[in-house]
């Protein structure tokens, strides 16, 4: 499904969410470690959060206040793809479809590179 | 593309969760559709009708029509605002629906939130609300008990 060698994961994420902690970060920094890539955090309440509004403008879900927690892959290539937006609708959407990410075919195929 | 009829039936299967009512009670919130001509709207409102989202799905991003939208609806009562619409991308890996569509499907999702942190302040203000027989939606003050629209009271 993925061709691409990926490079890093990042999060754009809050201490203060629980979509974010640990529903979302404490997963994509396991599966990192797992795929032996650095996770790079970005905490939008630091001066990180120029950074993270860069990515998700760049690449993400953009709004004036946008929804975290997001997450992007970044491959060896240079090119971003986004995988995931938290779910408004509530934490256990959000953590359903981390658990999907983690067991996808997509993430499958990254792990066979 | 989606058929409407195919989108709404991804959005029951995928996207639909009880939650508790996001800032007016203690009661769950669920979901509702509204009905609308050639695109997929539904809110997640409380047992009392309170609203606690509005939620455009597609397969495209349209904050434009969604806020025009929301506009005529709602009229100008009720103040929106840019910051309370926030959008989403659903892709199959995190639906799980990867066996099901390819990997550059997506469902758009564009949210707003009423926001009670600003209607909190004065329990007099006007919130909108479900009609809880038509299901269509009214304006009345928060702190009103009322869950019927004129038209079904």
């Amino acid at each position: 499904m993925q061709n691409k060698k990926l490079k890093a994961i990042h999060v754009v994420y809050a201490n203060w969410c629980p979509h974010c902690m640990p529903t979302t970060v404490e997963p994509m920094k396991k599966l990192a470690l797992e795929l032996g890539v650095p996770c790079y955090l970005y905490d939008i309440d630091t001066d990180l959060v120029s950074k993270a509004d860069e990515l998700v403008k760049k690449y993400g879900d953009w709004s004036d206040d946008y929804i975290i927690p997001q997450v992007f892959f970044e491959f060896e290539d240079g090119t971003f793809k986004h995988v995931l937006t938290g779910y408004s609708e509530g934490v256990e959407l959000t953590r359903k479809a981390v658990n999907n990410l983690l067991n996808s075919e997509l993430v499958k195929s990254l792990k066979n590179k | 593309m989606q058929s409407l009829k195919d989108l709404k039936h991804l959005v029951q299967n995928y996207l639909n969760i009880q939650s508790k009512c996001y800032g007016h009670c203690d009661t769950v919130a669920s979901l509702n559709f509204l009905k609308t001509r050639n695109r997929l709207v539904a809110t997640f409102s409380c047992e009392n009708g309170y609203v606690s989202r509005i939620i455009g799905y597609d397969n495209k991003e349209d904050v434009s029509w969604f806020k025009n939208y929301l506009r005529r609806k709602l009229g100008d009562r009720i103040q929106i605002d840019d910051k309370d619409i926030r959008v989403a991308t659903r892709h199959p890996w995190d639906l799980g629906i990867e066996n099901k569509f390819s990997e550059d499907f997506f469902i758009k999702e564009v949210y707003w939130t009423q926001n009670y942190r600003k209607l909190s302040v004065n329990p007099n203000a006007l919130a909108v609300f479900q009609c809880l027989k038509c299901k269509n939606l009214f304006i009345q003050e928060l702190s009103s008990k009322n869950s019927l629209c004129e038209s079904c009271k």
